[in-house]
C-alpha cells in the first residue's frame, strides 16, 4: 500500500509545483510574468511520472503518468491559452496627447486627467477588477 | 509606492468596477496614494483601446495595461499584456518613469 502512494508523488509535485505555487507566488512579478519555476517542476513531475511508469507498468504507475500529465497540460492550457488575450488596438500611443477623461474615485467625486496637466507625471493602471 | 510620488508622479488605475467595489477594495488594502476610478461603462477603458470584452464571461472588462503620460499629457510609455496573468512589473513601470523625467528635463 505504501508503494501504491509512493506511486503517486508526481501528481502531488505536479499539483504543488504547477496551480498552487503559482498562485502562491502571484506577487512576485517574474513568477507571474513567466511561470518559469512552475514550467520546470511540471517537467521534473512528467519526467518522474514517465521513468517510474517505464520501470514498472501498473495501475498505479499508469494513474500517476495520466494525473500528472493532466495537471501540466491543465495548466499550460489555463495559464498560456484561455489566459492569453487577442490583439489590443490600443488608443493611446507613444509620443502623442492622452485621450482626457473625467471618471468618478472611490469617494464618487470626479477627476478629471487634465486636471493635473503641468503639476504631475501620471502612472495610468487598467485593472481587470476585484472578483 | 513612496519611489512614485518622489518621482512627482500619481498613480491612477481604473477598472470597471462600480464605486462601491472600489470602496471595499481599497479598505482593504490600499493606501489614499492610489486614485481609484470606476468605468463602469467601460468608456475610457474603451477609449484607451484596453477593451477585453465579456471578460472571460463576466462582462466587459479592462485588460491590463499600462500608461506613463508627462506633465503635458504626452503618452510617454505603453505596456499592454498579451495574457491576463502577465502585468507590468513595478521596476519596469518606474524606469520607463525615470526615462520620461530625463526626457522632459
Amino acid at each position: 500500500m505504501k508503494s501504491r502512494i509512493i506511486c503517486l508523488a508526481p501528481v502531488f509535485l505536479a499539483l504543488i509545483g504547477g496551480p498552487a505555487t503559482y498562485f502562491l507566488f502571484l506577487k512576485v512579478p517574474w513568477v507571474r510574468n513567466t511561470s518559469l519555476p512552475n514550467l520546470i517542476i511540471l517537467l521534473v513531475a512528467v519526467a518522474w511520472a514517465l521513468i517510474q511508469f517505464r520501470r514498472g507498468y501498473s495501475t498505479w504507475t499508469v494513474t500517476a503518468l495520466v494525473l500528472t500529465l493532466a495537471v501540466a497540460v491543465g495548466f499550460i492550457y489555463l495559464r498560456f491559452g484561455w489566459a492569453s488575450l487577442p490583439e489590443a488596438h490600443i488608443g493611446a500611443t507613444v509620443g502623442n496627447e492622452a485621450p482626457d477623461f473625467s471618471l468618478p474615485d472611490s469617494d464618487g467625486k470626479e477627476f478629471v486627467l487634465s486636471s493635473l496637466h503641468g503639476k504631475e507625471n501620471v502612472i495610468l493602471v487598467f485593472y481587470r477588477g476585484v472578483w | 509606492m513612496s519611489s512614485i510620488k518622489e518621482l512627482g508622479a500619481r498613480l491612477v488605475a481604473v477598472s470597471a468596477d462600480s464605486i462601491e467595489s472600489l470602496k471595499v477594495f481599497r479598505g482593504k488594502k490600499l493606501t489614499s496614494d492610489v486614485t481609484l476610478l470606476s468605468d463602469s461603462k467601460c468608456q475610457v477603458i474603451s477609449r484607451y483601446g484596453v477593451i477585453h470584452p465579456d471578460g472571460h464571461g463576466g462582462g466587459d472588462i479592462a485588460r491590463p495595461a499600462t500608461f506613463v503620460i508627462d506633465k503635458q499629457g504626452v503618452v510617454r510609455w505603453v505596456k499592454v499584456t498579451p495574457n491576463v496573468m502577465e502585468r507590468p512589473a513595478p521596476e519596469e513601470v518606474i524606469g520607463a518613469l525615470k526615462g520620461t523625467l530625463k526626457g522632459s528635463q
